[in-house]
């Protein structure tokens, strides 16, 4: 069921309506229920999987928390990251695997499994529950009292399938509470989720219609066609994810959850390690936490840092899409935050050092803020083509050709001519740019407060022009045809 | 909780709004049919003659004036373009609307009564236009531009017959594209769109209708034929039925018997009507002396022509219904010169045979 389909529409007010009516002891019960329904919606078989990968953790969890000895707990922590991580690889990552052996050794006796179900959701909720046992191992939890709250944990539906990635401190503690209707706090999720609806339905979707038309067949295009699709992909897959979270985190808030923040402002980052800071928070710190520190973090030298660094942006890649598009996606990355990290380490290091003794810290140049920020973009844009690409022949192509016959854009009319061939008009492409820019400026606005608590801080009638305003952009521009959430096949 | 509805019912002006454009705009018809039919069933209820006959569909036509016309006609008439010269001045006292359509098959046949009777428009007088195609059950006798779906639900759910072809509409379906975003926008464009260079219906001043090189469509469903079509010479008019004559003559081919199963229908059908009070009368267009030869010639492969008369005139006797005209132009007292080609007879022919039938 996506978020953006009437189906969606009729279920979410059940359930909340059902939340609030039912007696305490039957809420969770209700919302676990409801999580499981949205998520069979897809395909029920799923349901099996997530159960499966639920109870293993759960009881790994139990016998944790039992174990007398470090020895023992450690050998149920394995067990427990080996089921997960073998239902992950087995059931997204088998035929890349099979594929990328097949082509180093064509004559191996294995094939891949054409009968395999992609699953939704997989690398997210395997990646909660690895988390959680994680969390539960060191001590930094207590385990989940009943398996009930846990299965909750685990299958949440405003963030099953495609996150934020919850930790276990954050959201187990919330589900031993039960929520009452509150009016403050449902509007402020209903504000949430519909800036995530005009996200994705206006700015995502509607880009996605150009970005698809020239990266389905990236040959017929070329130059300022495939800069236009490049860029536009680059607020296609923010919106869309971003879009994403917020509708999670709005719909969370409206039952009386609070999800983490998952993205922070990214395309405002002056560098492109504050960038990864600012962009899916949620994985970007689980990272941080379960491989990048455990692997030893900046803690032993310069070059091990930096291995650390590149090791775990490629292991991110790969969590992203079993394709070498992705790998090296996530290895352009690495190599960003290590050469950023090796000339201005340093310097970061002692601006954050300032922060924390509570020192002034030296204010960016607003002229230098704005080129910097634009830098960040065009080196993360850069990237996004090895995600967008349908293969790695077409990423090199776009790559070639990305700069091809710019001399002509000074021709009158080429311009024009070459944004109608990628249907940037009859597609809505200046609504969708004057949308971005409104975008930006709602985020500017908010500044270092999020968006809801900065529209709860305006004048009553600023509150109802922008509410007034979101939804007639989505009725006005919005792209009704129920597309998935790119971020779903992860 | 009260508050919350309080405030979202704040935001229930966008909703009306929006759902007011796409009801008024309506860019597929689905509330006042499509754009150019629309437009001119509009000049026709404004007593209006429209040249453009050719891009109509004559049926989506029907279909939006029998929605729009006030009251209902008391005299339809139904049948193929071979009854579509039936006009108003067949029974100048009396209201008269042509709902005839170009090509019908046995579904237009029932279906031209049911888009009036479906809105609770019964005429008093129904004319029949009854071509023998209709109980030749060949599937080379159904056009593609008939209304199957209507058909099975008339069948279905007025005249009681059983068919799984059948699926109960949702009524309200359709007005579910006014809370649709999507047909919000495209109304908003097809609003603001440049219609200047849509093909429109083009209404024509009363004194150039018969001066026109293009068929037009008459404010009472009829036609009139293009200037040169009418004003052929007879030895021009020979050519043509000649020509003709040298094909099977239209769906009579391999017409050996009539259906049993559309007789059933055919009578429940007049049952139907009768007991609605509604009077019928059956008209048989006659066919030119050289292109009914042909099917007299033709013996068995074009028999069912014959058997569809026989039957019709049992039944007409069976039910106290006149009978107007006749396949055979003899019998139906027409010569050559009654005739346009070798199908269509000429409006004055009609009127003869018609008499004081529907007066």
């Amino acid at each position: 069921m996506l978020f953006n389909s009437v189906s969606f529409l009729i279920f979410f007010p059940v359930v909340v309506l059902g939340y609030f009516a039912i007696p305490e002891k039957f809420k969770n019960h209700w919302l676990l229920v409801a999580s499981y329904y949205f998520y069979m919606s897809w395909q029920p078989v799923y349901a099996l999987l997530i159960l499966f990968s639920t109870v293993t953790t759960y009881y790994c969890a139990v016998f944790i928390d039992k174990a007398k000895t470090q020895k023992q707990k450690k050998l149920f922590l394995a067990s427990n990251i080996v089921v997960n991580i073998a239902i992950l690889c087995y059931f997204k990552y088998f035929n890349f695997i099979v594929q990328s052996l097949l082509a180093v050794f064509p004559g191996l006796s294995i094939a891949p499994n054409n009968n395999l179900l992609a699953v939704v959701g997989i690398s997210f909720y395997t990646f909660q529950s690895l988390g959680y046992s994680i969390d539960v191992y060191r001590g930094d939890v207590e385990k989940a009292k009943d398996f009930l709250t846990y299965a909750l944990f685990v299958s949440f539906f405003p963030q099953l399938v495609a996150g934020p990635i919850e930790r276990s401190k954050n959201l187990l503690p919330q589900l031993y509470t039960t929520y009452k209707f509150d009016y403050n706090r449902v509007s402020d999720g209903l504000v949430m989720m519909a800036w995530g609806f005009f996200k994705k339905l206006v700015i995502s979707d509607g880009a996605a219609l150009i970005v698809n038309a020239v990266y389905n067949d990236v040959t017929k295009f070329t130059g300022i066609q495939l800069v236009m699709a490049t860029v536009l992909f680059a607020f296609q897959i923010y919106c869309d994810f971003s879009g994403y979270s917020d509708i999670a985190i709005g719909a969370a808030n409206v039952i009386g959850f609070k999800l983490m923040r998952n993205f922070n402002h990214p395309y405002f980052s002056q560098n492109v390690t504050q960038f990864w800071r600012n962009w899916h928070i949620s994985l970007s710190t689980w990272f941080m936490d379960y491989i990048y520190i455990p692997l030893g973090g900046s803690r032993k030298g310069k070059i091990r840092t930096y291995v650390n660094l590149f090791i775990t942006f490629m292991v991110s890649g790969l969590w992203h899409g079993a394709s070498w598009n992705f790998v090296i996606w996530g290895a352009i990355n690495g190599a960003y935050n290590v050469i950023h990290r090796a000339l201005f380490g340093k310097r970061e290091q002692h601006r954050r050092q300032r922060i924390k003794e509570g020192k002034p810290v030296p204010k960016t140049n607003p002229a230098v803020a704005v080129a910097k920020a634009v830098g960040t973009f065009i080196l993360i844009d850069f990237t996004w083509v090895f995600f967008r690409a349908n293969t790695m022949a077409d990423a090199m192509y776009v790559m070639k050709n990305l700069f091809t016959d710019f001399s002509l854009l000074f021709t009158s009319g080429y311009f024009t001519q070459m944004m109608e061939k990628i249907g940037f008009y009859t597609n809505n492409g200046v609504a969708i740019f004057w949308c971005i820019l409104f975008m930006f400026a709602v985020e500017l606005w908010e500044g270092k407060s999020t968006l809801v608590e900065r529209i709860n801080k305006s004048k009553w009638f600023v509150r109802w022009a922008f509410y007034y305003t979101i939804i007639l952009l989505i009725i006005f521009f919005g792209y009704f045809g129920q597309s998935q959430f790119i971020y779903f096949q992860f | 909780m009260l508050k919350l509805i309080g405030r979202l019912l704040l935001f229930l002006p966008i909703f009306l709004g929006m759902m007011f454009v796409s009801y008024r705009v309506d860019p597929s018809g689905l509330f006042w049919g499509r754009g150019f039919e629309r437009m001119a069933s509009e000049y026709m209820l404004e007593g209006m003659y429209i040249a453009g006959y050719e891009r109509l569909d004559g049926r989506a036509l029907n279909e939006v004036f029998a929605k729009n016309i006030p009251q209902a006609p008391e005299i339809l008439v139904t049948g193929s373009s071979r009854s579509m010269m039936i006009d108003s001045s067949f029974a100048p006292d009396r209201t008269l609307y042509n709902a005839a359509n170009v090509g019908a098959d046995r579904f237009d046949f029932m279906t031209a009564y049911y888009i009036f009777g479906k809105e609770n428009k019964d005429p008093q007088v129904i004319v029949m236009g009854l071509d023998a195609w209709l109980f030749n059950d060949g599937e080379d006798n159904i056009d593609k531009r008939s209304n199957k779906e209507l058909y099975y639900e008339f069948i279905g759910e007025e005249l009681g017959v059983e068919n799984t072809s059948y699926e109960k509409p949702n009524p309200y379906e359709k007005y579910e594209a006014l809370i649709d975003p999507s047909y919000f926008q495209g109304s908003v464009k097809y609003y603001f769109k440049d219609k200047s260079a849509d093909v429109q219906p083009e209404p024509v001043p009363i004194e150039e209708i018969y001066e026109k090189n293009e068929v037009i469509k008459a404010p009472d469903g009829s036609i009139i034929y293009d200037k040169k079509f009418r004003t052929n010479p007879p030895e021009i008019v020979d050519i043509i039925v000649n020509e003709e004559a040298r094909y099977d003559p239209l769906r009579l081919g391999n017409f050996d018997g009539v259906s049993p199963e559309y007789k059933e229908l055919f009578e429940k059908f007049v049952q139907y009507l009768l007991e609605k009070d509604i009077k019928i009368v059956f008209y048989l267009p006659p066919y030119h002396q050289v292109m009914f030869d042909k099917i007299v010639a033709g013996g068995d492969y074009y028999g069912g022509m014959f058997e569809t008369e026989e039957y019709l005139i049992d039944i007409a006797d069976k039910y106290g219904i006149t009978v107007c005209g006749s396949y055979n132009p003899q019998t139906a007292g027409v010569t050559n010169a009654d005739f346009y080609d070798s199908i269509h007879a000429r409006p004055e022919a009609v009127k003869r045979m018609l008499g004081d039938a529907i007066l």
